[in-house]
């Protein structure tokens, strides 16, 4: 996965090119993963949710400060209700994730399944039965990414399937056509983490 | 007790009206809509064909006997259509056997006095949704199957009749594993009409403590195929 990784044009990644060397470079040279910890409520955040992911998948330190969760029924309701509309629900996520590793938080479990679901059900089939096109890129990668978070903070099991399934599903030569066509490669780093994470399990 | 069959094709609905006919006190009644996947005509004319084909190979007259009698009905819409609903409440059906291949809505489901039962491939309330067995299996949880009440969820209907583990340790590959256990519904479909029939049955409750699973990716899939073939 490293190699397949490695094998993405990083030119191709537009402005984010070095962000995307640096991750490609990070992942052959087998460096060792900085530990995270889940939230056990929230915790704040003084950046936006893109940065904050480009952060975590480059390895570095993203400081972590409890404080209150926001209300969760109310924000499942939206992203419910948001169903037909990827960009409100990118928009939804990244306002409510600025600290990415929130998605792993106690109050945030309701949410966390219904993302699941939703890539594993009804965008799975979509991919499947007709084209990855039909779908916004960039909706899809940062559910991706936020999933592939959690699967490294959580011993559920199919939080990593699904990553393992996307993998599969997901061409390798895939640059998608969208300003944030980096989460692809934020998306494969944190897939490494979580399988080396569990790798005591799928051994 | 009054009871349907319900599925797309009549080999299927019949293999689970072999199994079940002499259960005491009930008759039977099989019911097909067509496939999802086929026109209403070519679906008709396939179960017919296959009707046909089923009595004279065999030298069994049933199948031309439930047509006759009645017994056997095309449905020419889904079963959630309100033409197709209408003719289930005309029956006046006390439970329904799931042998078709969709997820039936509130509507089909309260044309059935007691409910819809399902055989699942899975202990529940544990193990929901797809690819259970191989998800039992991988995390060292038992195998079994279900038989219960549906509701318009996925594998959340609240009551459970029967919830029994399974030896599957003879076989080398999911497959022949996973293909075994669905042939059981012949099996468990019939204890639980038993257990119907001969009244006060003890339902477990289908509490939603468990997890919906997903369908499994290639790379788990091949863990558990070696975890099915070291067996």
């Amino acid at each position: 996965m490293c190699k397949s990784a490695s094998e993405l044009v990083a030119n191709a990644f537009g402005e984010m090119a070095g962000f995307v060397s640096h991750l490609q470079k990070h992942l052959l040279d087998g460096q060792q993963f900085r530990t995270w910890r889940a939230p056990e409520t929230w915790f704040a955040s003084g950046s936006d949710a893109l940065a904050a992911i480009r952060v975590l998948a480059a390895n570095e330190e993203l400081e972590c400060v409890i404080a209150e969760p926001p209300d969760a029924s109310s924000f499942l309701y939206d992203l419910q209700a948001s169903a037909r509309d990827p960009q409100r629900r990118f928009d939804l996520l990244t306002a409510r994730y600025l600290h990415p590793l929130n998605i792993a938080a106690p109050s945030e479990d309701s949410i966390r399944e219904h993302i699941l679901e939703r890539l594993m059900v009804a965008d799975r089939s979509r991919i499947e039965q007709h084209s990855l096109r039909l779908l916004n890129a960039g909706d899809l990668l940062l559910r991706l990414n936020l999933i592939a978070i959690n699967a490294s903070l959580t011993d559920d099991l199919r939080y990593l399937d699904a990553l393992n399934y996307y993998y599969e599903l997901l061409p390798s030569a895939w640059y998608p056509d969208s300003p944030r066509s980096w989460l692809r490669v934020s998306f494969l780093t944190f897939y490494v983490r979580a399988l080396m994470v569990h790798s005591a399990h799928i051994s | 007790m009054r009871i349907g069959i319900l599925a797309h094709s009549f080999s299927a609905a019949f293999s689970i009206y072999k199994a079940v006919e002499d259960v005491p006190g009930q008759q039977l009644f099989i019911i097909l809509s067509p496939s999802p996947h086929r026109s209403r005509w070519t679906s008709y004319l396939a179960n017919l064909a296959r009707l046909v084909f089923t009595s004279v190979k065999r030298f069994n007259f049933k199948p031309l006997q439930l047509l006759v009698t009645r017994r056997l009905i095309f449905l020419g819409r889904a079963f959630h259509d309100q033409r197709s609903v209408d003719t289930l409440k005309q029956l006046k059906l006390d439970v329904g056997l799931h042998k078709a291949g969709v997820i039936y809505r509130d509507v089909t489901i309260d044309a059935f006095r007691l409910g819809i039962l399902n055989h699942h491939i899975g202990i529940l309330p544990a193990y929901r949704g797809r690819s259970v067995l191989e998800w039992s299996i991988l995390q060292s949880d038992p195998v079994g199957v279900t038989v219960f009440f549906i509701d318009s969820g996925i594998d959340t209907g609240s009551q459970i009749l029967l919830s029994e583990r399974v030896d599957i340790s003879r076989y080398r590959s999911i497959a022949e594993a996973k293909r075994y256990l669905f042939e059981l519904d012949q099996v468990f479909l019939r204890k639980a009409l038993v257990l119907l029939s001969e009244g006060k049955p003890s339902f477990r409750q289908n509490d939603g403590t468990g997890r919906r699973y997903f369908v499994m990716s290639k790379l788990f899939e091949s863990v558990v195929e070696r975890l099915v073939q070291g067996s």
